[in-house]
């Protein structure tokens, strides 16, 4: 059975030089197996082990990011938190790790050919089609277009990153600036959010 | 290699939602402890997780960990306050 600790007992007694150190860790590897197996079907089918080895993971992780914690949730809170973004980061990695992203690529090309898809498509779709092909082959870096292709072929981050070897800070922010290129480009050629919606036929984010 | 059609209406969709200030994946984290009190207490979701709540709309991933998160602090938290 776990013990009911505050926030600042928490962090005071998950200090390697605390004496209640080794408690406060037994508690919270507990309350993070517990959490991992309630909540992420994959590990929960994964038996003990693979919750065990997770919580080991996110331990370290809490353990070395303490100071960053800023008390504005309860500190389990917080932990499961992290617990989750390295668990499922490495669930991801795992599923992709023998499959080179060249191959992921190619695959995502050769499922449908470029005729049948061109086969009902509408007159205003094929040019903001043509828009975005030009910027994404002009303006984009070969890591954007890697990146904005992958993402869309739904390749998952942590998996990305492993191949490209950077981190998911440096991921997102590839992405965002090529999204922002191409809205950019498309407002210039005057595709408005309202055209975009109709030719697309979806609705306008609120 | 260019993009494929069918990937058109998914692209179109998210750079309708991009802004040109977002929160990376990171930043996501860092803030995402009290929104998930929130989400689980059911209290009104105040402004200052818009950017928050607009990261999900674009990142499923952080989205998938949302959902673990509130179940996991939903059915477990209260164990280990």
């Amino acid at each position: 059975m776990t013990t009911t600790r505050s926030n600042e007992e928490w962090l005071e007694q998950l200090r390697p030089d605390h004496p209640l150190s080794s408690a406060a860790y037994a508690d919270l590897s507990a309350l993070l197996v517990a959490s991992l197996k309630k909540s992420i079907p994959a590990v929960a089918a994964g038996g003990g082990a693979l919750a065990e080895d997770m919580t080991q993971e996110s331990i370290i992780r809490i353990s070395q990011s303490l100071d960053q914690f800023r008390g504005e949730s309860r500190f389990t809170t917080w932990a499961i938190s992290i617990a989750m973004r390295v668990t499922y980061s490495e669930l991801r990695r795992a599923k992709y790790r023998d499959v080179s992203l060249e191959s992921l690529q190619d695959e995502g090309f050769e499922a449908s050919s470029r005729n049948e898809e061109e086969a009902g498509i509408s007159e205003d779709r094929r040019q903001v089609f043509a828009v975005l092909n030009e910027v994404i082959a002009e303006e984009l870096t070969d890591r954007q277009r890697t990146v904005l292709q992958s993402e869309l072929e739904g390749i998952p981050q942590a998996a990305l990153c492993e191949k490209l070897g950077i981190n998911r800070n440096a991921l997102y922010k590839l992405g965002h600036d090529s999204r922002k290129k191409l809205q950019q480009r498309l407002k210039l050629r005057g595709y408005t959010d309202e055209k975009i919606c109709e030719i697309f036929g979806i609705n306008r984010p609120s | 290699m260019p993009l494929q059609y069918r990937h058109a209406s998914t692209l179109a969709q998210v750079l309708l939602l991009t802004r040109p200030e977002e929160l990376t994946c990171d930043q996501w984290l860092e803030e995402v402890p009290g929104y998930v009190e929130l989400c689980v207490s059911g209290e009104q979701i105040p402004e200052r997780f818009a950017l928050l709540e607009h990261h999900l709309m674009i990142c499923p991933e952080c989205a998938e960990e949302l959902a673990a998160m509130v179940t996991a602090v939903k059915t477990l938290g209260d164990s280990g306050k």
